[in-house]
């Protein structure tokens, strides 16, 4: 048992910062994330909540401890999306680029920002 | 009695603080929309089913909530049938729990109970709509199983030291609601007087329901 190490995100327990008490719209790229993957489940069942769970719990601990609730399930929808076949994560950079090119804007892929 | 129960396994990673995170934002919404323009273009979707999912999110409040309560309050054949199976006494009302079992636990004068997902966010939002902001933080997440009454207190509640806190972990496959304790003096109001008292925030164990209920995070810590 001595290299047994629990999942990044089975965090009960550990130590943590204060409890953030201010309030957070849920915005509207935010429901649209979520609505796509319900649509996608209710529609052709392409993509259960199990498997989005599964997504982000797979993606390693340096992008869970990055990342907000939200952009982790954004993150494990795209994986999801790859990994069946659906559309791949190539795919959805080029049409990211392609949506920021028309506001301005680039996509940094690395820094995960748009600028 | 088994050999695990009150043993406390230790892991390496036990002690390393958990970090918050909330990077990428504008990334991710800019993904978001990438992916719901070819779902749309490859005909996984229509935009009809993008927005009857969003109004079915947005439908739920902590107002549905409320009225099981304050139902549970009047009626002491139906808060036996809620904290019997949660689901079926919701069902009574019109309110479908579509995720998983909800069960109902209750606060009495000597047991105050508070709900947590530590692995994920797991939370009734067929019933409540989308949990807050502090719910679904790590801080909350991390903290709420080992130090409940400091965090309670950080959030505005102060939970008697001879009041027993009992932490309840959500799964996948189980979501809880805090059934409050009714405010002192409402004995003579009407259940719709009465749910006006029940927040989003008592019936997850972070505030009380009671006079003061509108404040966002239940009652202030008093002086001293």
């Amino acid at each position: 048992m001595s290299d047994f190490r629990r999942g990044y995100h089975d965090i009960g327990g550990r130590p943590a910062g204060p409890v953030e008490k201010t309030t957070h719209p849920f915005q509207p790229w935010q429901k649209t994330g979520e609505a796509i993957r319900v649509a996608l489940e209710l529609k052709s069942r392409l993509v259960s909540l199990d498997e989005l769970r599964r997504g982000f719990e797979s993606f390693g601990p340096e992008l869970y401890s990055t990342l907000g609730f939200y952009e982790r399930r954004a993150e494990a929808l795209t994986a999801l999306l790859d990994e069946k076949g659906v559309m791949s994560r190539g795919e959805i950079g080029a049409r990211m680029e392609k949506i920021a090119a028309g506001r301005g804007q680039s996509v940094d892929f690395a820094s995960r920002t748009v600028r | 009695m088994s050999e695990r129960k009150g043993r406390f396994v230790s892991h390496p990673d036990d002690a390393v603080a958990v970090v918050e995170g909330h990077a990428g934002a504008d990334y991710y919404a800019l993904m978001t929309e990438a992916t719901r323009q070819l779902a749309i273009e490859r005909g996984l979707l229509l935009q009809s089913d993008i927005d009857a999912v969003i109004a079915a999110l947005e439908a739920p409040r902590p107002e549905w909530g409320a009225m099981i309560v304050a139902r549970a309050w009047r009626d002491d054949a139906y808060r036996a049938r809620l904290l019997a199976d949660g689901s079926a006494a919701a069902a009574e009302l019109g309110f479908r729990i579509k995720e998983a079992q909800l069960v109902v636990v209750e606060n009495t004068p000597t047991l105050h109970n508070l709900i947590v997902c530590t692995l994920c966010s797991c939370y009734p939002r067929s019933l409540l709509g989308q949990p807050p902001w502090w719910y679904i933080s790590k801080s909350y997440r991390a903290r709420a199983v080992r130090e409940p009454r400091k965090v309670l207190a950080e959030l505005g509640l102060v939970i008697a030291a001879d009041v027993e806190l009992r932490v309840h972990d959500s799964n996948a496959d189980m979501r809880y609601l805090v059934l409050p304790m009714p405010p002192a003096g409402s004995e003579a109001l009407d259940e719709a007087e009465l749910a006006a008292f029940v927040t989003r925030d008592a019936m997850v164990g972070a505030a009380l329901a009671g006079s003061d209920a509108k404040m966002p995070f239940g009652r202030p810590v008093p002086p001293g």
